[in-house]
């Protein structure tokens, strides 16, 4: 059941438009992800759903209900906040009961939801602790179980993870998945980090400069990106794109790149050109479908290129090379061990290859 | 050639109440990139800034090209900076930021217009050297910031977080540029950073510091692969190291660590220092291995460790795997294209070759007899 719908909404603040005709919905039991950089709209669209601010054009409803002249208290939406503040003075128990009791349940339902969620986010047994007396992550389970325990439509987070550490965040994002597999809750969760929105996602909007960029599954998102913008949001290093001109001599397919020409299969030719109406493109390719090789074989896609860098991303390398002044990174085993200006040849399969218009950045296909 | 060299620094603050830095030895070779790398509070601003002049000394010495420079000022060092504040003035232009060091030697309009456009090239500025400061964007700052470091020949360029302002991308980009002319160029320079993906990428040699104690010196290699402890072993690598309670048995004249209910063997090499170690049947060890270095079983493997998928996280280039072992969470990482469910059995094995044994007590790498890591 849809629980969640917005549709053509427009924000503007003066003559800055935030939001351009955003239309997505969100089911029962999904978590649906919104990843985009700083500035793409994220923050604003939270706001808009939850009613602290007002949409300029467009209608949002929630349950089928159109809410948009709804107070943010009568929308039911939970806003789960970067900032994650827990009263000091009050233990784990009161803190997470503070909500229903701001409500005037019943003491017998507040302790049965307490126990409950405490129970799924594994903070049982540090009830009766007062938050000094917690770790970190055990902290911000209690802040995602304040959160969580007043029962809502649609739970709106915020970048509820990103001022962890790096190590806390690994932890976290585990947690949080695994919470989310156990307990299906209806979740709108704005990033910009690319790893939570494919690890956490059953589907993700891309947003930038309040535009919609592709709605997917993860693997769509991060295997078939719509335009030159997605594909180079995720991946770290992001995908590689570089333009060439597609060539055809004595029969023969040709990706010329630069002085470089890289010959491309009938098919794939034939199916590139009923596509194109110009012989210029973009071609995208992730960083591990490229690989290097210090002994060049005559079939090889990239002969005899020289290193233009080399640096160790803890479990592997990553290898540059300069291709027609464009930057290509490749991501190689640890073993592989090359210099600055060490000659090295470069292969990769045909279908790894993503091609984009060269004008509108779009997929080709 | 050493270039700079500490010997036996300490920096106090707070009439000795406060140490910041304690007892540090380090040198750096000409044409070196040094990185320290620590988390905030560790001590690497206060050493950057003794090195630059900017701060007092409390003990020791520091030696540049040789030469004792403890009571140089600042200006009398020849070390060049760059700093996370970016400091620019904000009423010239980027060119005449960056034309700064030159303007004050009195160089010739000409030869400084030729060295601005070089490192402005080099470093992807050239179309906004017209504009001010509050006109250009944080990364151009940054850039002009260091362009402006790089400007006049010295024995020495600092740099303060360098890559800190910057997005992912931009400073994918940038690290590799910066890398490109301190080899290029030829320059010696140390940068600080709590950045530990950074260090491992840009630094010829990194030296980790935590409260104020160097804990170890080495090339990213070493510090990846053969950490002296338990801090360095957890401060670098993402996803961190798994660290496993583990006992030691003597069965004959091998050792075996037993965890898990599981007995994994100790690899030969270990056998002195185990010998040495070891005090008795259920002698406490810590285990500690990289989430690279675990496997998802082979049929028909033996030595494998039985657990359940605590959850599994597909990323897209790679697969991010939690097994719970009893009460223990393990991390694996995979390469794409591994799918798995919440609950499912799984078997994972352990390079043996990779696993690091730790004192629990001291944190301390107990290291093997021999072996390059053994250094």
């Amino acid at each position: 059941m849809e629980v969640l719908r917005l549709e053509n909404v427009y924000k503007n603040y003066g003559k800055n438009e935030a939001i351009k005709n955003l239309n997505f919905s969100c089911e029962e039991e999904e978590l649906f992800v919104i990843l985009g950089p700083s500035g793409a709209g994220k923050t604003t669209t939270l706001k808009l759903i939850s009613g602290l601010e007002e949409v300029t054009k467009g209608k949002i409803f929630l349950k089928n209900k159109l809410v948009n002249n709804l107070e943010p208290k009568d929308r039911n939406v939970s806003m789960v906040f970067e900032d994650y503040a827990l009263y000091p003075h009050l233990i784990v128990y009161k803190n997470i009961s503070s909500p229903l009791e701001a409500i005037h349940l019943p003491k017998g339902e507040i302790d049965k939801k307490v126990k409950e969620i405490a129970r799924v986010l594994q903070i049982e047994e540090l009830l009766s602790r007062f938050p000094s007396m917690i770790s970190g992550g055990q902290k911000q389970r209690t802040v995602l179980a304040r959160s969580l325990v007043k029962k809502a439509n649609e739970y709106l987070m915020d970048e509820p993870i990103a001022h962890l550490d790096a190590k806390l965040r690994y932890q976290m994002r585990g947690e949080f998945k695994r919470i989310q597999h156990i307990r299906k809750m209806n979740i709108l969760y704005a990033t910009h980090d690319f790893r939570e929105a494919l690890s956490l996602g059953d589907r993700i909007l891309i947003l930038n400069k309040g535009v919609t960029q592709q709605i997917g599954s993860p693997q769509e998102i991060f295997n078939k990106p719509a335009n030159i913008f997605v594909a180079n949001l995720l991946g770290d290093p992001p995908t590689n794109l570089i333009e060439g001109i597609l060539k055809v001599k004595d029969g023969q397919y040709f990706l010329q790149i630069g002085n470089i020409s890289i010959s491309l299969s009938k098919s794939l030719a034939d199916e590139l050109l009923s596509k194109i109406n110009q012989e210029k493109l973009v071609v995208g390719i992730r960083p591990f479908d490229l690989h290097c090789y210090l002994k060049q074989e005559e079939n090889m896609k990239i002969l005899n290129t020289e290193v233009y860098m080399s640096e160790i991303a803890g479990h592997y390398n990553i290898i540059s090379i300069k291709l027609n002044n464009t930057i290509i990174k490749i991501r190689e085993e640890k073993s592989f061990k090359v210099s600055l200006g060490d000659k090295i040849s470069v292969d990769f399969k045909e279908e790894k290859l993503d091609f984009f218009d060269a004008i509108s950045g779009n997929r080709i296909f | 050639m050493e270039k700079l060299e500490l010997k036996n620094v300490y920096k106090y603050y707070v009439q000795g109440t406060v140490e910041a830095v304690k007892n540090l030895n380090l040198s750096l070779k000409s044409g070196e990139l040094l990185a320290i790398l620590g988390p905030s509070g560790c001590g690497k601003s206060s050493t950057l800034r003794m090195i630059a002049g900017i701060e007092e000394i409390t003990k020791g010495e520091i030696y540049l090209d040789g030469e004792i420079i403890n009571w140089l000022s600042a200006k009398e060092r020849n070390i060049a900076l760059a700093f996370e504040t970016y400091a620019l003035y904000p009423h010239l232009s980027l060119f005449e930021n960056i034309a700064f060091p030159l303007r004050i030697r009195g160089r010739k309009d000409q030869e400084v217009r030729k060295e601005v456009k070089k490192i402005a090239d080099m470093l992807d500025i050239t179309n906004v050297l017209s504009k001010l400061p509050s006109e250009v964007s944080g990364g151009h700052q940054q850039r002009t910031s260091l362009a402006r470091a790089l400007i006049r020949p010295a024995s020495l360029y600092l740099l303060d977080e360098p890559l800190s302002h910057l997005d992912t991308q931009q400073r994918t980009e940038f690290r590799v540029q910066i890398k490109r002319i301190q080899k290029t160029q030829n320059l010696t320079m140390l940068f600080v950073t709590h950045d530990q993906l950074e260090a491992l990428a840009l630094a010829d040699r990194i030296a980790v510091l935590n409260l104020g104690v160097l804990q170890q010196i080495g090339t990213p290699e070493e510090i990846y692969e053969y950490p002296e402890n338990l801090f360095v072993a957890d401060f670098v690598g993402e996803p961190p190291m798994n660290f496993i309670k583990a006992t030691l048995i003597r069965e004959k004249n091998n050792y075996t660590a037993k965890l898990y209910n599981q007995k994994l063997k100790i690899p030969e090499n270990y056998k002195d220092s185990m010998e040495k170690f070891y005090t008795g049947d259920g002698t406490e060890i810590m285990l500690g291995i990289r989430p690279i270095y675990i496997y998802i079983s082979k049929p028909g493997e033996n030595q494998i460790i039985s657990g359940e998928v605590y959850v599994f996280e597909d990323v897209g280039e790679s697969g991010i795997l939690t097994v719970q072992i009893g009460d223990a969470l393990i991390r694996v990482e995979l390469s794409p294209g591994y799918s798995f469910k919440l609950g499912e059995k799984v078997n994972i094995t352990f390079d043996l070759e990779k696993i690091l044994i730790f004192n629990p007590t001291t944190g301390e790498r107990i290291k093997p007899n021999y072996s390059k890591s053994a250094k």
